[in-house]
């Protein structure tokens, strides 16, 4: 069988690490393959010196199968791991001839990789043979050629997603939880008593409160994009050190959150680096991977027990967002029409035409004032 | 290999050339003559179960466990600080590594961006395995990489009154990385915490496995099953699609540079009588070599068994040498 005469591993170079000159260790049927539980060859080898004694893990057949290094697991052409290259190909619609379905039963996985040893040992399909004799199989161009084919498909399917993504059907799609039933008969008024949908920014005299409400959010937005926001934001005013933030919680059902500071101090600042668009009228804004969402001062107060409770939550969120908004929207026209140039609110609107932005009096459309 | 010692004076490049930073070497988290001199545990049970080495059923297993790694006290320096590609001590994870500063292991948080552990292990070592454990405890899968964390036994009931089951949570959960979402099912008294990189979610289960939140209840944390949310499928979708493209962006980037000519390697011509398909040694001529050598890229989907391995080729097992020799063999240098 070929499995007992292998004498050279299948590995990539990273693998083999900077020395030219390799000691490798051979035990033939030497351990247990990962993947498929069959004896194979075991390699070992020390990569660049004094690093661990780096071994393969999987035996040839897996790896050709998959068409992956034996010891890292990477993928042979591309370098990069298994589970990208599958979902790489998947995405761009390309045929990958090297995606396995793993299963958990032990007897299917010998099963499998006893199978495909045969089909291999006489002959398969020749592109999907990789020991041939002579030239590469994929050959450097190819290679890139395939890659170059995979980053476009990715783009325009990315494109693709990217303008069918308001998709109000999608949007309500949480399941059995949401049923209208439910919904009908969850009671949030407690919860909504205590957050201050309508609160806004003036820094609160109780000197223990330490944290904002947010609310808007999407479910794109993770923990990690509100702390770079908040670090990026501070990092203007204030050195690193002072910096502490004690938790973000964000209810992605309910679309809001907490974000709680150590420190009052640096609440403060960032209270102060907040958007208000309607100065201490109303919430202030944060404009995060272009997704508005709101902040004031609150202590961290339940978000509700149960997802009916949550999702309800995030019904009332999404109001409460476009009655904001209209709010601003009306404020920053008062303030327009009486010439307030002042107000340095980020807008979406784009710039207008030339001209626009002059405000003569007889423009001035505002005849009560 | 006492330059550790808290006398060393490091200038971190990082920090302003006005203050020298000292770094602080690993705290030794449990004093070492209060550990049992052998490993066997204590007496809790009727009968030893030799294949798990404990006493008992597991409802016994199931303690809280009385260390608890707290990583700003705790993480500092160690010896494996010097040494490139060492994992993270495990025990410094589960509060009770004994070493300190001697200790052959990072007793840090893994670093997002600058730590990169192999695939095919976790981030203190230990291997990955193809498929998961039926109650999805312990090392995960290889195949498919796992950022979340299941957390059961949730202390719904005994949460003070001025904070929240998702306070405490983000605060315990979030000193060993950053989070990036946490949900928590009140009805099931559970929570799914993902973390933004996978070798944070390893260590942040083995730190906070038999620990408790509040007061003296256990968590069960184990692995979590993909998201059944279509709205989290297709997030996920999203993301993945976004790092495939970005890494063949970089694998193309990286060709159009000529990296830097690696030494070149040439395989001992082997045995002709190789079986049918694999390939010899003697297809293989300098051109494709050099070839090779010149791009990481190309490497071979053809021909993965040629790989360099020059002269010396020690060939251990059982005790017999399997000769190289053969017609062609000019290039033995022996070192």
């Amino acid at each position: 069988m070929s499995n007992a005469d292998q004498k050279v591993p299948a590995i990539c170079e990273k693998c083999l690490g900077s020395n030219p000159y390799l000691k490798m260790i051979r035990e033939p049927q030497g351990d247990q393959c990962r993947i498929c539980t069959s004896t194979y060859n075991l390699f070992k080898w020390n990569a660049n010196k004094g690093s661990k004694l780096s071994r393969t893990l999987v035996c040839l057949e897996c790896a050709r199968q998959r068409n992956c290094c034996q010891s890292c697991m990477f993928d042979l052409t591309y370098h990069i791991p298994m589970s990208l290259r599958d979902a790489a190909f998947k995405i761009a619609g390309m045929g990958n001839f090297h995606e396995v379905l793993d299963s958990p039963n032990a007897v299917t996985k010998r099963f499998n990789a006893q199978k495909q040893q045969q089909k291999y040992l006489e002959g398969g399909q020749p592109d999907q043979q990789l020991l041939t004799d002579g030239e590469p199989e994929v050959s450097e161009a190819q290679a890139r050629k395939t890659l170059d084919e995979i980053l476009q498909k990715l783009v325009q399917s990315r494109q693709a997603s990217d303008n069918s993504k308001f998709n109000p059907k999608k949007e309500n799609s949480h399941g059995a939880e949401s049923s209208n039933n439910n919904l009908k008969n969850t009671d949030i008024a407690k919860i909504l008593t205590k957050l201050p949908f309508n609160g806004n920014l003036t820094l609160p005299k109780n000197t223990s409160i330490t944290s904002f409400f947010i609310f808007g959010i999407n479910n794109e937005i993770s923990n990690g994009m509100v702390a770079e926001y908040i670090e990026q934001k501070l990092a203007e005013v204030s050195e690193n050190k002072e910096i502490k933030l004690k938790s973000i919680i964000l209810n992605h059902r309910a679309k809001c959150g907490f974000i709680c500071f150590e420190k009052r101090k640096v609440a403060e600042k960032l209270s102060n680096l907040v958007d208000k668009p309607r100065g201490t009228k109303g919430p202030g804004i944060m404009f995060i991977k272009n997704i508005p969402i709101r902040i004031t001062w609150c202590k961290v107060k339940s978000l509700g027990c149960s997802s009916s409770e949550e999702i309800k939550l995030g019904y009332v969120v999404r109001r409460q967002m476009k009655l904001l908004a209209e709010k601003d929207h009306k404020a920053i026209g008062k303030k327009a029409n009486n010439g307030d140039s002042s107000s340095n609110m980020e807008t979406f609107e784009p710039p207008g035409p030339p001209g626009s932005k002059s405000n003569y009096s007889s423009q001035n459309g505002n005849f009560e004032s | 290999m006492s330059g550790e010692s808290k006398q060393d004076l490091v200038v971190d490049p990082n920090i302003s050339e006005k203050k020298k930073r000292k770094k602080k070497a690993a705290r030794v988290q449990v004093d070492p003559s209060v550990l049992d001199e052998d490993d066997k545990p204590q007496q809790t049970g009727n009968i030893f179960n030799i294949w798990y080495y404990n006493w008992g059923s597991k409802e016994n297993y199931q303690k809280k466990s009385p260390f608890r790694v707290n990583v700003k006290q705790d993480s500092g320096y160690t010896k494996a600080d010097k040494i490139p590609n060492s994992f993270v001590c495990l025990f410094f994870a589960r509060g009770c590594c004994h070493k300190g500063k001697h200790c052959d292991y990072l007793h840090r948080i893994p670093n997002q961006t600058k730590d990169a552990f192999p695939a095919t292990t976790d981030c203190f070592g230990r291997d990955k395995f193809s498929n998961y454990r039926d109650d999805m405890g312990g090392v995960g899968n290889f195949l498919r990489p796992n950022r979340t964390i299941y957390v059961g036994k949730l202390p719904l009931d005994a949460i003070p009154r001025d904070s929240s089951i998702e306070q405490v949570i983000s605060e315990q959960f979030g000193e060993f990385g950053r989070i990036e979402r946490f949900r928590v099912i009140h009805e099931k008294n559970c929570a799914f915490v993902t973390f933004e990189n996978e070798w944070n979610a390893q260590f942040a289960k083995e730190a906070m496995a038999h620990q408790s939140l509040v007061k003296d209840e256990v968590l069960n944390l184990r692995w979590a099953n993909e998201d059944p949310n279509p709205q989290a499928k297709a997030r996920n979708q999203r993301q993945l699609q976004e790092q495939a493209m970005n890494t063949i962006k970089n694998l193309l980037n990286q060709n159009e540079q000529r990296p830097q000519t690696m030494p070149k390697r040439k395989t001992i011509s082997e045995n002709r009588n190789t079986p049918k398909k694999l390939n010899d040694g003697e297809s293989i001529n300098s051109k494709q070599i050099s070839k090779k050598r010149q791009n990481t890229f190309g490497d071979d989907a053809a021909k993965p068994e040629e790989k360099k391995l020059k002269s010396t080729k020690h060939v251990e097992s059982s005790g017999f040498l399997i000769g190289y020799g053969s017609d062609s063999d000019s290039d033995d240098d022996d070192d």
